[in-house]
């Protein structure tokens, strides 16, 4: 009896720690790509930064360019949800790359929402959602931590989110219509 | 009483004629399948038509809220309204099959069809000449990372091709219409770019290799100028079969597709490259092309060649070498060519004309060289026989001065060319070198005797006759 309960114990712990393993993979797996889609999300905003500096601006272009930039975006917050929904709590990683992916996203709306209003509307929750993802947290928030790459737009590099939403946001609509939801 | 009786029976007739009449849509829906399999697209059509008629009802069938049966019944319909399309060329149809795809993803997100409608939208904007309309792109490109992610980020055969086709489309997008630009073509850099860098996620076989670098290149090359770097790619490619086959058809078709590389160049290297190509085509259909218009294919080739010229000398450091070289290479072709065809044209009534003609084209490229002479801009390979047509120009129109110091020029140039000073004629000479200098020396001479210098002549004979001695050799041992 007692060697059969022992083999019964056996048997559990072989199978949970198979489970676990197949856990561990799925997660690095999903980290991986979100870590990819990060990169495609900052090579579509580069590009697009040096897009508009070139003389001939198309606002097809732009749009496209926009469009591009959520689809990564979008798939990146699906495996940040998926995450949350498996792991019960969001991990750090995952976080940092879904907060960042939304910012940029943000930005890139805000290029155009002169022309388009709808599209400061989409900033805006782009943001908050953003800072959402860090609300009462302790650690350094996301917008000061140095990126883990280089955002380039002109001769000017940035390495934290801070500097660059200090320039692209100057007139501080982003800034200011987050008070304005807190209130 | 009487009007009701009758009343009841027409509402029952009709209730009898409805159910008898219509099928149920679990009955067409069937239908559909078998349908769809038999290839009977345009019955399929309207059966899904009919399914959807149904479900707009005030009481639809059970059917009709079940997502997977609905977003089947627009799958099916778009697809055969596409082939339909293919078959008919009705843009209604396509526009019918996109909306129904859309319609399909929208109630279920089937990465596939998102491609699809995504590849027929591109279809269209390329179709109805509208580079502008970049949805489609977007739209396949949501569709590729789809199934990207649904073969668990493995690049499969299938997504190769389809990445293929992605690819195709965006080239044709960013030349729509070829002569206008309706974006910059950045985008679809951009585009190419990603589809190349996910191809290569894979072991790639070495014609798949080939065709992604190929694009790649395309995408990069002239500061990411994807639309210059495709016509010039066509242009290349349709110069091939200009040389096979020079007829002017090929020819206007290669030199629009050039020009075009021209016109959408962004880098002074690359319109430089597409002048001097231009200048190339024009003088091959001077010489070899069927039916050509020899003085406006030179002085074409000309104007091209002087443009490419004016480039490099205000952006030389832009300019690699061997491409200075080609340019001058063309400049100096193309105005020897066009020189040596006015100076031709004996039968003209006006011959004098054609000579002084010859002589304004000539110093186009002569400068003065400080000693009271003229020479060429620059040195190029055939520069010798420039001087030398010059130098027959000048002694037709009797300008003594000019004859003279060009046929110097073309001696100078001819021993220079072959590395070899007088003495040397006297002692070693090549007998096909010999051959070569001959023909200078006896311009030089008939020019001398002209305009009577007799220390020029007496200077010459022996070099004549030394060169006609040495050539004569070469004569007999290839007659030999």
């Amino acid at each position: 009896m007692t060697y059969k309960i022992l083999c019964f114990s056996i048997l559990i712990f072989f199978i949970s720690n198979n489970i676990n393993y197949s856990q561990s993979i799925i997660e690095t797996k999903f980290e991986q790509q979100m870590i990819d889609y990060e990169a495609d999300v900052v090579r579509c905003y580069n590009e697009l930064q040096k897009f508009l500096n070139e003389y001939d601006r198309n606002i097809a272009e732009m749009i496209a360019f926009e469009d591009l930039l959520s689809i990564y975006v979008d798939r990146i917050l699906e495996i940040y949800n998926t995450m949350q929904r498996l792991a019960g709590s969001s991990l750090e990683t995952y976080r940092g790359v879904a907060a960042r992916a939304l910012i940029f996203r943000s930005l890139t709306y805000l290029e155009r929402s002169k022309q388009a209003p709808e599209n400061f509307e989409k900033a805006i929750n782009d943001y908050k959602n953003a800072l959402q993802l860090y609300k009462q947290e302790t650690t350094i928030p996301i917008m000061n931590k140095k990126l883990p790459y280089e955002v380039w737009i002109g001769r000017k590099m940035y390495t934290r989110l801070a500097d660059l939403l200090d320039d692209k946001n100057k007139d501080f609509n982003l800034l200011v219509s987050r008070y304005k939801i807190n209130e | 009483m009487k009007k009701n009786v009758l009343c009841l029976i027409f509402i029952l007739i009709w209730i009898f004629s409805q159910t008898a009449f219509t099928q149920d849509v679990r009955t067409l829906y069937d239908k559909v399948n078998k349908e769809y399999e038999g290839n009977n697209f345009a019955t399929v059509v309207n059966l899904c038509k009919q399914i959807i008629e149904r479900c707009e009802q005030n009481y639809p069938d059970a059917e009709c809220r079940y997502t997977d049966v609905m977003k089947n019944v627009y799958r099916y319909k778009g697809f055969s309204e596409f082939r339909l399309y293919s078959q008919e060329q009705n843009m209604d149809r396509l526009e019918e099959a996109i909306n129904s795809l859309i319609k399909s993803h929208e109630l279920y997100g089937d990465p596939e069809i998102s491609f699809n409608f995504g590849y027929m939208q591109s279809l269209r904007a390329i179709k109805i000449m509208n580079g502008r309309n970049l949805d489609g792109l977007v739209n396949a490109w949501r569709g590729i990372l789809g199934l990207y992610a649904k073969d668990e980020w493995q690049v499969s055969n299938d997504l190769l091709n389809k990445l293929k086709i992605f690819i195709q489309q965006a080239v044709e997008l960013s030349i729509t219409p070829p002569d206008s630009a309706l974006t910059t073509g950045r985008f679809t850099s951009f585009m190419i770019r990603l589809a190349c860098d996910l191809a290569r996620n894979r072991n790639l076989a070495p014609e798949d290799s080939l065709f992604f670098n190929v694009y790649y290149r395309r995408a990069i090359d002239d500061e990411y100028n994807l639309r210059g770097n495709e016509w010039r790619a066509r242009g290349f490619e349709t110069e091939q079969l200009f040389k096979n086959d020079p007829d002017d058809s090929t020819y206007r078709i290669c030199r629009g597709y050039l020009e075009l590389a021209l016109r959408f160049a962004k880098s002074t290297q690359r319109k430089a490259e597409m002048l001097k190509e231009l200048t190339k085509v024009a003088l091959y259909m001077e010489k070899y092309g069927r039916n050509s218009r020899r003085e406006t294919e030179l002085q074409y080739a000309r104007e091209k060649a002087r443009q490419a010229y004016t480039i490099l000398q205000e952006h030389r450091s832009d300019i690699p070498k061997d491409l200075e070289n080609e340019i001058k290479k063309v400049y100096g072709n193309s105005i020897f060519r066009l020189v040596d065809y006015y100076f031709s044209i004996t039968t003209s009534k006006d011959r004098m004309n054609s000579f002084y003609h010859a002589r304004r084209i000539g110093e186009e490229i002569l400068v003065p060289d400080g000693y009271g002479g003229l020479k060429q801009k620059f040195t190029w390979e055939g520069y010798e026989d420039l001087y030398l047509k010059l130098s027959d120009v000048g002694y037709e129109l009797g300008d003594e001065k000019f004859a003279v110091d060009m046929v110097d020029k073309a001696w100078k140039a001819v021993l220079e060319i072959n590395h070899i000073t007088i003495p040397q004629i006297y002692r070693s000479v090549n007998p096909q070198t010999a051959k070569e200098l001959l023909q200078f020396a006896q311009v030089y001479h008939q020019i001398a005797e002209r305009f009577g210098l007799q220390s020029v002549l007496h200077w010459l004979k022996p070099i004549i006759n030394t060169l006609s001695h040495k050539s004569f050799l070469t004569n007999k041992q290839g007659g030999m």
